[in-house]
């Protein structure tokens, strides 16, 4: 199975790549940037003090789903509850980049500010590129992502004047759900030698000074998950190296956000994302998976409402170095 | 491989480091929201807060979802109180001892309560044109007596 990807792989030079590489980041990006920028916002300042969610609204969501950033969790709780209220919100996410297509959505309950779960699902399609591999037209990555998240201690809107962040803790179990490769029964992750299934366990700090830098709404979040997945599940679980062995092993990769607005109605930030690397074998080369990064730009004309822009580093995906890509993403929060 | 993981490895360590670094940051970010302020003059003063005090009560009156809270409260010794509140809050000197756990002790505030009055008070600052960073800092002074305030 893995040698079929060789040959087509090495026909491919990396600039051709390029687009895919582009096309994780988008998902990454647009998803934690439009996402991600909408979990500070919603309707910044208005949505954070007024709905009784911390920072935002409902609209904060990861692409796996979860409150947060775009690519990171938050530690506070997704939707407008408050410590007796129950809050709902939804997401969803269409990307087209070049040749690829990524639609996400998903949802969420906060239960009393202090339990949330969610969940999501994405369909990345790999579109010409993946036929390219023998995959076939329209060939989808594609999962279901269930998470829970629990708020230990910390209020990110009272908690001024103190350096005390909000911490949680919180687990996402994916279910990956891709094809077979075409001619096999074998679905895609495992043909690379992944599991198909796994799960991500996470604490995060997050602050959110209302009076920051300049005066302005500063947001600081960092955390460490630990996980084996690759390129965040789509491709499955630990991997098998060259020796034919699987190593599922799990790695503890830090990550980090970091948001300010410089108007009520923009965010701009950073998102850092450390990612687990395996000596898998095949073309896919799993091993040069590289961190992700992405830098955004957000706009909330209206509470229900985000328009993000991001400009995402994905590094080496598959091979093809330097994946960076612009990206917009719009999402709407109920 | 080694070559990945060293990278891998090394961009961690940055990650950490930018992270312990931003942390590190954060005592001067969040100095300002208990420094003495400097904002008194961007509220217009005391007849620029004592505007917004009138905007803002105006806005808690007519909010269905809190102006029960405020039924049979003197309103003119409300806005006197809060006027002298601010004031003191953003440097002005004005004498405010009030201890706002007693004040607030019996009233039953929830969370959703006190997060709308806040919203009254941005609005309010948005009409009396006040500028992002005074808001802020007085938003960051008030957000602060939430567990001070909300009893529910």
């Amino acid at each position: 199975m893995l040698k079929m990807f060789k040959p087509s792989e090495k026909k491919t030079k990396s600039w051709d790549r390029a687009p895919r590489s582009m096309a994780w980041l988008a998902s990454t990006a647009i998803m934690g940037a439009g996402l991600v920028v909408a979990a500070p916002a919603a309707h910044a300042q208005d949505a954070m003090m007024a709905q009784g969610g911390l920072l935002a609204t409902g609209g904060v969501t990861s692409i796996n789903g979860v409150g947060g950033g775009g690519i990171n969790p938050f530690a506070v709780i997704s939707g407008y509850d408050t410590n007796d209220e129950v809050g709902v919100t939804g997401f969803f996410t269409h990307l087209i980049a070049g040749s690829y297509t990524l639609n996400s959505g998903g949802a969420s309950v906060g239960l009393f500010n202090r339990v949330e779960v969610s969940v999501a699902r994405q369909n990345f399609d790999l579109g010409s590129p993946g036929a390219s591999l023998g995959l076939g037209p329209d060939f989808n990555l594609s999962q279901n992502i269930i998470s829970a998240k629990v708020r230990l201690f910390g209020n990110a809107v009272y908690d001024q004047g103190t350096m005390l962040p909000v911490v949680a803790v919180g687990a996402s179990y994916h279910e990956n759900v891709t094809s077979a490769f075409p001619g096999t029964n074998e679905a895609l992750p495992k043909a690379v030698g992944s599991h198909l299934d796994g799960t991500t366990f996470y604490v995060v700090a997050t602050k959110l000074f209302i009076d920051g830098l300049f005066g302005h709404y500063t947001l600081v979040s960092a955390g460490a998950r630990l996980t084996n997945s690759n390129y965040n599940g789509l491709l499955g679980f630990g991997g098998t190296n060259a020796a034919g062995q699987f190593k599922s092993g799990y790695h503890v990769e830090p990550f980090f956000d970091f948001a300010y607005f410089p108007d009520r109605k923009f965010a701009v930030g950073y998102e850092f994302r450390a990612m687990p690397h395996f000596d898998v074998a095949g073309a896919l080369n799993l091993n040069t998976t590289n961190n992700w990064q992405d830098v955004f730009v957000a706009y909330f004309p209206t509470k229900n409402l985000s328009i993000t822009a991001a400009y995402a580093a994905l590094g080496t995906i598959a091979g093809a170095k330097n994946s960076n890509g612009l990206y917009l993403s719009f999402t709407a929060t109920f | 491989m080694t070559q990945y993981r060293r990278k891998n490895t090394l961009r961690s360590a940055l990650a950490a480091m930018i992270a312990a670094s931003t942390l590190a940051m954060a005592p001067i970010i969040a100095t300002p929201a208990h420094a003495s302020s400097t904002y008194f003059n961007e509220f217009g003063g005391r007849p620029g807060i004592t505007a917004l005090i009138n905007t803002f009560v105006g806005n808690v009156t007519a909010d269905n979802r809190i102006n029960f809270y405020f039924a049979h409260t003197n309103i003119p010794a409300l806005k006197a109180a809060l006027v002298n509140q601010v004031c003191n809050l953003e440097g002005g000197g004005c004498p405010f001892n009030m201890n706002m756990r007693a004040i607030h002790a019996h009233m039953g505030v929830t969370q959703a309560a006190f997060n709308a009055l806040a919203e009254d008070m941005i609005r309010a600052m948005d009409k009396e044109h006040i500028p992002t960073a005074a808001q802020n800092n007085l938003l960051a002074k008030l957000a602060a007596m939430g567990p001070e305030i909300v009893t529910k």
